[in-house]
């Protein structure tokens, strides 16, 4: 569910031209497989670029497969690769449980596994490629506070419309919003869960939570998609200028939305980066190099204090892009 | 048989019955909860798997259909973790087409160190204990269509069920070893303080005996029932025993008594017949010397000189015949003069006499019980008697000293009379007490022997001898109890004097004073020279009389010539002299009898002969008692005789 932002215009850059080079082999080029949940997705896609430019330079023949969120097809593509005897593989599973399975079966053929975001719920791998997410969450969390404070909303009830808190991504985020919360001296804060990700249900679990508590200023919402639903029981509960708003990763509308005010800040992960980097550690890997094992990226916060220095980066990282939901 | 040793303790045999009844008891209840607890793990065993498949199936079915086997494979582990399962093993038959195989094989098994492991179907160790184990269960994995997606295997390993049941062996050892020991301190306890301790104390008090080894304390009798019971068994017969001694020690004291009894009255009897003899033949000799020596002074009446000559014969002759009567008064064989008297009188009419020849230097004391019972005795045979004791007491009493003569009335208990030598009827008892020099053992033994004496010379030995013929005579007993220093006590028993036992014949009855008759008389003596004598004393006064040697000569005499009187005496060869009185009573009835005889014995007393043996007269005669008595009896009408 998110537009992936690259921080710099360098990578991507370098990711083009890589790939249009040719490098000349005596021995057949050493071949890499991305396995990707869904490459429909621009968070998706912009990975799999990042991979793409960083193999062709690093000389590795890449194959990229789409499970499209099937878990059969995932397996088969697993399978296929074995049999293809690739390697290395790099893996964004369908779910971290589901990556057990392919690190099961990688290891029994032998075949090291980079795992690039999403993570595992077991197994062995070379390396962990994922965001900061509790950082990035802890950031939106001081933004927040400052902002209750600037307001005099200091005694306010905060709102959390989160993602599944089995998600280890999910669980980071929280700690880190609350880490920020408490060290600001907040206390009264309400969690909510989503499980169907539906507007509905972001718009029923808001209005709940503005009901429940007369004196909340500010909701944020765990992911970006369904934010509309937010607005709206906002705006239906007559409370436009009473409640903030907060999201984490990124929609088009976002640079507008927060030039408006209507949104207070969002963070966006950056997967270009950690396509290059997933492809790296196999390198190293593969070359008997020692590789740092659980790597985390920084997020990037965009408020309307910094938009206008970054709306240069996110302008160059949304073209064709369309406006829907990207999930991670 | 016999044992010699006790056999193994109490303890012991306690101990070994607590042990094996506690190990029985134990055993069986453990092979009960052994069993018990092996069907139920079993049972649970099954129960688990059956539910464990049953959990898994559906979820599993889902899973499979949606290829998320890290999701059944956590599944089965979570499983595993909650179940006593060895093993979980899935067939993936979606997994396997993508493998290109029938089935993706995964599951957990359990390690040798209890962690769960992935299951991996190439590892035969694993496959091995998979096919040793217990017991397995096997269900297929369908979709809700129905179509077949995989199986699912529970394995259950007996590994578990092993620990516990050899948990269950070892607590039962333990329980078996601390119940037993629990049970035999407990036991050795009770036994030791109810058992063995009263025990021991009543061995202790059973051990502490006197010399016989009977038992001097009785045992306490408390404690628990059985051992009170006992302590009351034991005293019982601690008891009987004591009693039984007592009667045992009476015994053995009559016995002894007895048998003094019998060896005294042996030897006197041994004593009495020689002396008897001696002095019935002395007394013969006697009678002859001194019956001629009296018809030799009577017609020696004009040689004065002569005739002093034969009185000092018939002096003579008469002490030695006193002599012999003291002898013979010792073997009984006296005629008695007895009558009915009181003792007091007789000890009153003495006193004066006593007092003379005891002197001042002796004090002499009566103590008479006021109406003491009568007597039946010979005045002069008690009057002897008395002097007799009283003269002993005097010599015995060296300077200054005391004699008592003491009477009281006594009835004698069967046990006292029998101590004595009594029938148990009433008594009258003198009692001669002197403070004199005593006697031992050795003389009171002898006292009552003829001729014992300690005086030498001086004594002759007859006086108690007589006086113990005085007391055999009277039905009565003499006992004596004296120690050297002490002093003597002489205690004469007489029995009480009987009212139905009066007819007394006086001998003293009307005495004739003229001597003479001209009567037939019969003389039957086996001694010639007596009946010679017999003859010259009757024949002088006018009697016409007829000899014969024994009864044989008598009866033919009998029967030639009318006899007035037959003179007889007792002891004859052929026939003695009751006999021959008897046939000359049927005979001649008119005939008057008289016996004569050297003994007083008891033997020939009967109802026909009573009257003779009462007027019987005793050897040695003197010529005028035979003169008289003959005359008396030929005066009495006819009827008085053969009464
Ligand atoms: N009262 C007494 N005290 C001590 N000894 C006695 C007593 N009476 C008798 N004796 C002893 O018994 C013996 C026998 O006594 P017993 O009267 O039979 O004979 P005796 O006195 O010696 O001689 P006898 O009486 O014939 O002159 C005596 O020698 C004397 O040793
Ligand atoms: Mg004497």
């Amino acid at each position: 569910m998110i537009l992936i932002l690259f921080s710099t215009t360098f990578s991507y850059s370098e990711h083009k031209v890589n790939t249009s080079i040719e490098v000349p082999s005596p021995e057949p080029r050493k071949q890499l497989i991305y396995i990707v949940s869904d490459n429909r997705i621009p968070f998706w896609a912009i990975m799999g670029r990042g991979i793409t430019n960083s193999a062709s330079m690093l000389g590795y023949e890449i194959n990229i497969y789409s499970s499209e969120n099937n878990a059969k097809r995932e397996l088969e593509f697993i399978v296929k690769a074995i049999q293809d005897k690739v390697s290395g593989i790099i893996v964004s599973p369908t779910n971290s449980s589901a990556c057990v399975t392919i690190l099961k079966l990688a290891k029994s053929a032998g075949i090291p596994v980079v795992i690039s975001d999403v993570g595992t719920d077991g197994g062995e791998y070379v390396a962990y490629i994922s965001s900061n997410n509790r950082e990035g969450a802890y950031q939106i969390g001081k933004i927040l506070t400052k902002k209750l404070f600037e307001l005099g909303w200091g005694e306010s009830k905060i709102g959390i419309i989160a993602i599944p808190q089995t998600r280890l991504n999910g669980q980071a985020r929280t700690a880190g919003f609350i880490q920020a919360i408490n060290e600001s001296g907040f206390k009264g804060v309400d969690i909510k869960q989503q499980s169907t990700f539906t507007k509905q249900e972001t718009y029923n679990l808001t209005k709940g939570m503005i009901i429940e508590h007369p004196d909340l200023h500010a909701i944020w919402l765990q992911g970006s998609n369904r934010y509309k639903g937010v607005l709206q029981a906002i705006a239906d509960s007559g409370k436009k200028d009473k409640i903030l708003l907060l999201t984490f990763d990124a929609q088009p509308e976002f640079p507008e939305l927060i030039r408006q005010g209507i949104l207070l800040a969002s963070a966006m992960q950056q997967p270009y980066l950690m396509g290059q980097e997933a492809v790296s550690a196999m390198d190293r890997h593969l070359n008997g190099k020692a590789v740092e094992k659980n790597r985390q990226l920084p997020i990037i916060i965009i408020s309307r204090e910094n938009i206008a220095q970054q709306l240069k980066t996110i302008k160059r990282t949304f073209p064709g892009t369309q406006e829907t939901d990207i999930e991670n | 048989m016999k044992t010699d040793y006790p056999e193994r303790s109490l303890y012991a045999t306690l101990g070994i019955i607590i042990i094996s009844t506690v190990t029985i008891i134990t055993s069986i209840h453990s092979a009960y909860v052994y069993i018990e607890t092996k069907n139920k793990i079993i049972q649970e065993m099954k129960y688990s798997s059956k539910h464990t498949i049953v959990t898994l199936q559906k979820n599993i079915a889902n899973l499979i259909a949606s290829y998320a086997i890290n999701e059944y494979d956590k599944l089965t582990l979570s499983e595993m973790n909650h179940r006593a399962n060895f093993a979980i093993i899935v067939e993936d038959y979606n997994m396997g087409k993508i493998l290109g195989k029938k089935a993706y094989t995964s599951g957990k098994i359990k390690a040798d160190n209890g962690n769960i492991i992935d299951y991996n179907p190439d590892n035969n160790e694993q496959n091995k204990q998979l096919e040793e184990c217990y017991y397995s269960d096997r269900d297929d994995i369908t979709s809700s269509q129905g179509i077949k997606l995989g199986s699912i295997t529970i394995y259950i390993s007996d590994h578990s069920m092993q620990i516990q049941l050899n948990e269950i062996i070892k607590t039962t050892i333990i329980k078996s070893v601390i119940l037993s020991v629990f049970l035999i301190l407990s036991l050795f306890i009770t036994i030791r303080f109810f058992i063995l301790q009263p025990l021991s104390n009543i061995i202790g008090i059973i051990n502490n005996g006197d010399a016989d080894g009977i038992p001097v304390k009785r045992i306490p009798n408390h404690g628990s029932t059985e051992i009170f019971d006992l302590a009351n068994t034991i005293n019982h017969m601690i008891r009987s025993i004591k009693d039984s001694r007592i009667k045992l020690t009476e015994q053995h004291n009559k016995l002894k008594v007895h048998e003094d009894q019998l060896h005294r009255s042996q030897k006197m009897d041994a004593l009495g017949t020689l002396t008897g003899g001696i002095a019935h033949d002395f007394n013969n000799i006697l009678g002859v010397v001194s019956g001629y020596a009296e018809l030799l002074e009577s017609r020696l009446k004009e040689q004065p000189k002569l005739a002093r000559y034969a009185h000092e014969i018939v002096t003579s002759g008469e002490r030695g015949a006193k002599l012999t009567r003291k002898l013979l008064s010792f073997s009984r064989n006296v005629e008695s003069k007895e009558s009915k008297l009181n003792l007091n009188t007789v000890l009153y009419e003495e006193k004066n006499m006593l007092e003379k020849t005891l002197t001042v230097r002796i004090k002499l004391v009566l103590k008479l019980a006021e109406d003491l019972w009568f007597v039946r005795l010979d005045k002069s045979d008690i009057e002897d008697a008395i002097l007799n004791m009283s003269i002993n007491a005097m010599h015995a009493i060296a300077a200054n000293g005391q004699l008592t003569l003491q009477t009281h009335n006594e009835s004698l208990s069967s046990l006292n009379a029998k101590q004595l030598g009594l029938e148990a009827k009433d008594y009258v008892v003198l009692s001669i007490i002197d403070t004199g020099c005593g006697m031992d053992k050795k003389i009171r033994e002898k006292i009552f022997d003829p001729f014992f004496s300690t005086k030498g010379e001086k004594g002759t030995g007859l006086g108690l001898s007589q006086v113990y013929g005085f007391m055999e005579r009277s039905k009565g007993t003499i006992n004596v109890s004296s120690e050297p220093g002490q002093g003597t006590q002489l205690n004469l028993y007489f029995p009480r004097y009987e009212e139905n036992n009066n007819k007394i014949l006086s001998a003293d009855g009307h005495q004739p004073t003229n001597l003479k008759g001209n009567e037939a008389i019969l003389i039957v003596d086996d001694e010639p020279a007596l009946l010679d004598l017999s003859r010259e004393i009757l024949s002088q006064q006018g009697y016409h009389v007829f000899c014969a040697e024994g009864a044989k000569q008598a009866l033919e005499i009998l029967a030639a010539q009318h006899i007035n009187c037959l003179f007889s005496d007792v002891l004859m060869p052929d026939m003695d002299g009751y006999q021959l009185a008897a046939i000359v009573q049927k005979k001649y009835p008119y005939i008057k009898i008289q016996l004569t005889s050297g003994f007083s014995d008891d033997r020939h007393l009967n109802q026909q002969s009573d009257t003779l043996h009462q007027y019987m007269l005793y050897k040695p005669l003197s010529s005028h008692s035979l003169l008289q008595r003959i005359r008396t009896l030929l005066d009495e009408p006819e009827d008085i005789q053969g009464k």
